[in-house]
């Protein structure tokens, strides 16, 4: 994919959607999570 | 022509911005921490632009350049670290603030160890850290005026510093956001604009991976192989190293001064629930974005397309050669922006450690707030006179040092915040002990690593493990503190 190893996609796409999400996470459950 | 034109535009506006802002200064509430006033999308551009710094431009893009794909960890680790400052750090911290008055961390400090010495100690570290980031912005500012206008490198930092200087010192808190704001958004759209064009030019991502990969195979790879001494300098770039970076970047930059100080301008607690993300996501582009002009300033200079004297000249080189020579000095501004914004927000956290920290809370405890402020004002003008000084003739070490301030940060600040936050057990003997170890080993490490036998990781993985255990170890064989920071007295009033 785009002239790229497979690892390097995972890398490189997967770490910010993982860490978006947890950041999500973190939105919904503002009140439990930061109380 | 076009180019002095629209920079000195660009200087007119962030001075009139400036102007305006001395308007709203009441007190020193309104100069250090804009009277907790920033709304959501001010709040969210000040954490981003005072991170977004010249090295976010001209390095990031010349990291890519250097070594390819395997630097790519750093895209994610540095907006990570914008989302930590907010929301594992700053929320807390904004919390307390609301309530006993806090206008900088290290009144969080203090109050939570209930001890001036612990104030006095992260003072002293918030200043090193500070002068010697503000060095390389000085230095990065050079570098970019001295491009555009091929003037002398005094000249450029002297006429630039007194831009900053001026509306730093005029505005306060007010001034830096609010310039900072037009700046993140300049370079928004301008990585947005140009970004595209470059790689474009350098013929689309896929050709640019298989130029990459036709120098070396690694440079598409995730990381470089984990071999030590590394085979070709990458040392940065190989698993272990890039463990310690997540540490560095993520934990370190989080709690910088510079940056964390921002928590304590937002308005609201609503602020704090969607910023974390928005920032991230926002930042995430810019940085993978730029990370790939410097993919493609590499593959352009290997078909001597452009020509790149030095890795930290991608960006502009690219930008260069592949804009229409009309359009492109518009984007000069952009890395000028870059640079400003993190200049002005170190400049105004020297000035309120200075008048804040240290000459109201530990020399004068009577001072009032107009003594603080001038304080705070001069002591902005004699750092920048200092700091350039230093950048016109810049430290061989120059960006070793830079790279062990973060280091320092890491070591130093970390363990007392992250603890004092979370852990109702660590004591102000802990946080002393682990401030001090954190500091003096970050040193020795990374004098060591520089100049005795190379690590295979960065040295500050090894002074903040010293600082946690220190702060674990010494608070668990001292008398717990009594007294919860939630139940702590007013700073202020």
């Amino acid at each position: 994919m785009l002239g790229l190893p497979v690892e390097t996609v995972v890398v490189a796409l997967g770490l910010p959607i993982a860490v978006a999400v947890m950041l999500i996470l973190w939105a919904v459950k503002f009140r439990e999570v930061a109380g | 022509m076009i180019d002095k034109i629209i920079v000195v535009a660009y200087f007119a506006a962030m001075l009139f911005l400036g102007c305006i802002a001395s308007k709203k200064i009441r007190n020193v509430s309104d100069y250090i921490v804009g009277g907790r006033s920033l709304g959501f999308w001010m709040f969210v551009m000040l954490v981003m632009a005072s991170t977004t710094s010249g090295m976010t431009l001209l390095g990031v893009a010349g990291l890519g350049y250097a070594a390819g794909w395997p630097t790519i960890w750093e895209q994610v680790f540095v907006p990570l670290a914008c989302a930590l400052s907010i929301s594992l750090f700053g929320y807390r911290i904004w919390l307390q603030a609301r309530k006993n008055g806090y206008l900088t961390v290290q009144d969080f400090l203090a109050c939570r160890y209930k001890s001036e010495a612990v104030r006095t100690i992260s003072s002293v570290a918030v200043l090193v850290t500070c002068i010697i980031y503000l060095t390389g912005q000085y230095t990065a500012i050079a570098i970019v005026l001295n491009w555009l206008f091929d003037i002398p490198r005094s000249q450029a930092l002297i006429l630039a510093a007194a831009i900053v200087v001026a509306y730093v010192i005029l505005g306060g808190l007010y001034a830096v956001a609010w310039t900072t704001f037009v700046q993140g958004m300049a370079i928004i759209v301008g990585v947005l604009l140009t970004a595209p064009f470059i790689i474009s030019a350098a013929g689309g991502i896929e050709h640019i991976n298989s130029v990459l990969a036709s120098i070396d195979a690694n440079m598409v790879e995730p990381f470089y192989p984990q071999i030590h001494p590394p085979y070709a300098g990458y040392a940065f770039a190989t698993p272990l190293f890039i463990v310690s970076f997540f540490f560095l970047l993520s934990f370190g930059l989080a709690t910088a001064p510079h940056i964390i100080n921002n928590v304590l301008t937002a308005k609201s607690e609503r602020d704090f629930k969607w910023s974390p993300l928005v920032v991230f996501v926002l930042y995430a582009i810019v940085m993978y974005l730029i990370k790939l002009t410097g993919f493609a300033a590499r593959a352009m200079s290997e078909e001597g397309i452009i020509s790149v004297p030095k890795p930290d000249y991608a960006y502009i080189a690219a930008l260069e050669g592949a804009m229409p020579p009309v359009i492109y000095p518009i984007f000069a501004v952009v890395v000028l922006a870059a640079v400003m914004s993190t200049t002005d927000r170190l400049m105004l956290t020297i000035g309120s450690t200075v008048g804040w920290d240290i000459y109201k809370n530990v020399i004068r405890k009577k001072a009032s707030d107009s003594e603080v402020t001038l304080v705070s004002r001069i002591s902005i003008l004699a750092v920048a006179v200092g700091t350039i000084l230093l950048a016109i003739n810049p430290p061989k070490l120059l960006a070793f040092i830079i790279w062990m301030g973060i280091g320092i940060m890491l070591s130093t600040f970390v363990a007392p915040i992250l603890f004092g936050l979370y852990w109702h057990r660590a004591t102000k003997e802990g946080a002393i002990a682990s401030m001090l170890f954190g500091f003096v080993t970050s040193l020795i490490f990374g004098y060591y690593h520089k100049f005795v036998s190379p690590l295979p990781f960065h040295f500050s993985l090894l002074s903040f493990a010293v600082s946690v255990a220190t702060m674990v170890v010494v608070s668990l064989i001292t008398k717990p503190m009594e007294v919860f920071v939630e139940e702590e007295v007013a700073v202020r009033g």
